[in-house]
């Protein structure tokens, strides 16, 4: 009888004191991602944050950026207790779509959990034109040289003039065997 | 075997996936109405803070100035209604949040304590209690059209993780400090 009961409260603590199965995993706070592609300032935009509330933990978290190709780059990241995150700001080299994710972590007695990540995505168009308004040629002189086909052995000075005009290049003139002149 | 061993037994042996799962605090399978909300009203003063940084900066604010008017589809008067409620939330949760870490940072908060709880509470009330101000402020109709947006565009992830796409290289995840 006796060993029958021992038997039985073996199994009640095996069943206690196995390990958990290795899928098994805890998700214990709140994680957000967010990223916009601002026009005006010709950035991807956005913040990441990670929260449990309580304090219960010490939480940390940090994020990438990816760019079309799938390269990355590391926008930052931040360890504390109540909530970890931060802002970030980059500035697109490509056109395309760009994804933001941070990877989340907490701590329980000095053990730092992975605790998920969270994902967002912006498209960014391109790169910002190197002139901001874009140059907007109103006339040229002699009139009717915008359209005209330039001629081998002619020569004369071109006048350009309208708006939006940088400082480099001045002029780019680009010859018919496609040699470039910069003035 | 006595009857009631061998229940217990088997009871025990059928709870393990459950106690296997169960995180040390709290297991949200939904996302608390006041944590969806504390993060909306965070965006919304997140985008007025980058927008004055930019202001300072003599760079264009207006994207990130009109984005949540453009994009919730709101009137000129909602918006303002919304920054200034979302301005009021985030102080008083941030002041909650700055006096509880100087309470940590002295020794004297422990986790899951009275004092845990009742920053939680503090938290959740200050959140719900902005909720109400929202709804005051744009009625039944209007709000309703607010807290969709709010729903449709906050996502806040409790589950298990995304996989990084295929197409994206992995990068080196640093462990977090000790």
């Amino acid at each position: 009888m006796k060993t029958k009961y021992l038997l039985a409260f073996s199994a009640v603590a095996a069943a206690l004191l196995l390990p958990c199965p290795a899928q098994a995993q805890c998700y214990v706070n709140y994680c957000e991602t967010f990223a916009v592609y601002d026009p005006s300032s010709n950035a991807i935009t956005g913040y990441f944050s990670y929260s449990d509330y309580t304090g219960t933990y010490n939480l940390s978290a940090f994020a990438y950026i990816w760019d079309p190709d799938g390269d990355f780059y590391y926008l930052g990241g931040s360890q504390s207790e109540f909530s970890a995150g931060a802002d970030f700001s980059y500035t697109p080299d490509m056109s395309g779509a760009f994804t933001v994710m941070s990877y989340n972590y907490f701590e329980l007695e000095e053990e730092w959990t992975f605790d998920g990540n969270s994902i967002s995505a912006a498209t960014a168009p391109g790169p910002a034109p190197l002139l901001s308004p874009q140059p907007d040629i109103q006339g040229v002189s002699p009139p009717g040289t915008e359209s005209s086909p330039w001629q081998a052995g002619t020569s004369f000075y071109v006048g350009v003039w309208g708006t939006g005009f940088g400082t480099e290049p001045i002029l780019q003139i680009q010859w018919s065997d496609g040699t470039t002149y910069t003035k | 075997m006595h009857p009631r061993l061998l229940v217990a037994a088997f009871l025990a042996v059928l709870s393990l996936p459950a106690y296997c799962q169960s995180p040390p605090a709290t297991n949200p399978t939904t996302v608390p109405e006041y944590v969806l909300y504390d993060h909306f009203l965070s965006r919304v003063v997140w985008f007025e803070t980058r927008a004055n940084s930019l202001k300072a900066q003599g760079k264009d604010d207006g994207f990130l100035r009109s984005w949540m008017q453009q994009y919730a589809g709101l009137t000129s008067q909602e918006t303002a209604n919304l920054k200034a409620i979302a301005a009021d939330c985030h102080a008083q949760t941030s002041a909650n949040l700055s006096a509880a870490r100087a309470v940590a940072a002295a020794g004297a908060y422990t986790a899951g304590s009275q004092q845990a709880q009742s920053l939680a509470s503090q938290q959740q009330q200050t959140v719900l209690g902005h909720i109400s101000q929202l709804q005051a402020a744009f009625g039944a109709a209007r709000f309703a059209v607010l807290d969709r947006f709010v729903h449709e565009t906050v996502k806040i992830l409790v589950g298990p993780p995304t996989p990084l796409p295929a197409s994206l290289k992995q990068p080196p995840l640093p462990a977090p400090q000790k």
